[in-house]
């Protein structure tokens, strides 16, 4: 089964070309690596798959994207949220609540789980992603690669089918890095579809297959 | 001592704000209302020293504000008086104790609010039945107030290593230093806004028109006591008001 499907899309920002005429398919379990420079149109890739171009970001947009055959355009917000998780670049601009715990909970509340199973899937994020000890304290407090891991946590508690990664390490030292990794690399054994952008070789090792952009 | 529940604090705000507008002459009436304010925000933990370091040049500026009312709205016996113009007089000194009074009170509410973390206030204003997208756009405008300031602050501590001395420059150099440097400062927090409105967006956000909470905040029997105190001291302050006692 196919759980990402990219036909002819093209992209462009006031009249430049982003990408033109792209198609790619990932099949349900397969954790794809899409690699190529800075400014080849990885991230609008990412953003055009998860609906943001054009509802968020404008654009202008040509072709389809289909997660697990349906159109992305014709998800809900709650529906989408359940689909496709992202985690960006930055980890500064993905967290925005007082603790780790609510940083979990908001996406949980907002697709109106109850307060039992919140409880437990907070419990459930935090030990995948060994932030149990910092379940109380402020993201401020947090270094990147920790910050990044509750982003992680945040996205994975929706607990959605296909996990999108916008150069997730790019702003990590190597500690962090290496434990996002490692965090990764246990999804992709759990079977989670992952489709990961990054301008060099850092998830090579995750990756079930390469596409060069 | 267990803080009160934020409802409490907004309730209590809302009350003394109020009174403050509605107050127009009674200066007696505005001091009192300014004592107990400062006394509730002592209560709450309100840390007044570090309220006055931080808004020192704001209070100077209210102070300069009363004086400037003292002189032109004169009224009552005259205490100073240059070619037959009063300059100071007693009904002008109340006028800007008023004014001083009235910015010190919504001050000192503002400060109660501070002293609760943001995820309470929201749940807080959730709780009263405001649209939680409301409460979010609030706490979310509140926590990117500091980043600007942040961002601003780095790219001075930049020009300053590339060898400006900002201090030594003259006002409109320093006015065109800034002009110039609002623009990149207002772009990347734009920016930064709209990274954290894609995250918050593909985080379920706006899904449905209501949401439930993992936090929920449950009124305790001192609240109860001290909502009823300050409903009652809204209703006195009413009748004193209404009668004119």
């Amino acid at each position: 089964m196919t759980a990402i499907e990219v036909k002819n899309l093209s992209v462009s920002y006031d009249g430049y070309d982003v990408l033109r005429n792209f198609s790619l398919s990932v099949g349900v379990g397969e954790a794809v690596l899409i690699r190529g420079l800075s400014g080849c149109g990885k991230s609008t890739l990412l953003h055009a798959i998860c609906g943001l171009i054009p509802d968020v970001i404008e654009a202008e947009y040509s072709g389809e994207v289909l997660i697990f055959g349906t159109l992305v355009k014709s998800l809900s917000v709650a529906e989408r949220a359940k689909q496709l998780g992202i985690v960006f670049q930055n980890p500064e601009t993905q967290l925005f609540c007082d603790s780790i715990e609510d940083e979990i909970a908001f996406g949980l509340e907002n697709i109106c789980i109850p307060h039992d199973e919140m409880a437990q899937r907070i419990e459930q994020m935090l030990k995948l992603t060994n932030m149990e000890n910092f379940r109380f304290a402020s993201p401020k407090a947090l270094s990147g690669g920790q910050k990044q891991r509750v982003v992680l946590a945040a996205v994975l508690a929706l607990d959605p089918k296909v996990l999108l990664l916008d150069e997730a390490l790019s702003q990590l030292d190597r500690r962090g890095k290496d434990a996002l990794r490692e965090q990764l690399r246990l999804l992709r054994n759990e079977g989670r579809t992952m489709l990961m952008v990054d301008h060099d070789d850092e998830l090579m090792s995750i990756a079930s297959r390469i596409v060069n952009l | 001592m267990k803080k009160p529940d934020p409802r409490i604090i907004f309730a209590l705000v809302l009350v003394l704000s109020s009174f403050a507008v509605i107050i127009r002459e009674d200066l007696k009436l505005m001091a009192g209302l300014m004592l107990m304010s400062i006394l509730c925000a002592l209560a709450i933990g309100v840390d007044f020293r570090k309220m006055f370091r931080r808004l020192k040049r704001l209070l100077q500026l209210l102070l300069v504000v009363s004086i400037l009312r003292s002189i032109f709205a004169p009224s009552g016996t005259i205490l100073l008086e240059s070619w037959g113009i009063a300059l100071l007089t007693v009904g002008g000194i109340e006028m800007g104790a008023l004014v001083l009074l009235r910015f010190g009170l919504f001050l000192t509410s503002g400060a109660m609010l501070t002293c609760y973390p943001v995820r309470m206030l929201i749940q807080g204003m959730v709780q009263i039945k405001m649209p939680y997208e409301i409460a979010y756009m609030i706490s979310v405008g509140v926590r990117f107030i500091p980043q600007l300031a942040e961002e601003l602050k780095d790219s001075l501590i930049a020009l300053q290593l590339r060898g400006v001395v900002i201090e030594d420059l003259k006002l409109r150099k320093k006015l065109s230093l800034y002009t110039y440097l609002l623009l990149p400062v207002v772009v990347s927090s734009m920016q930064n806004a709209k990274e954290l409105a894609m995250s918050m967006d593909m985080r379920a956000f706006r899904a449905y028109q209501s949401r439930t909470s993992f936090f929920k905040l449950m009124l305790c029997p001192s609240d109860i006591v001290i909502l009823c105190v300050i409903s009652a001291f809204a209703v006195f302050m009413s009748v004193v008001l209404i009668m004119g006692v």
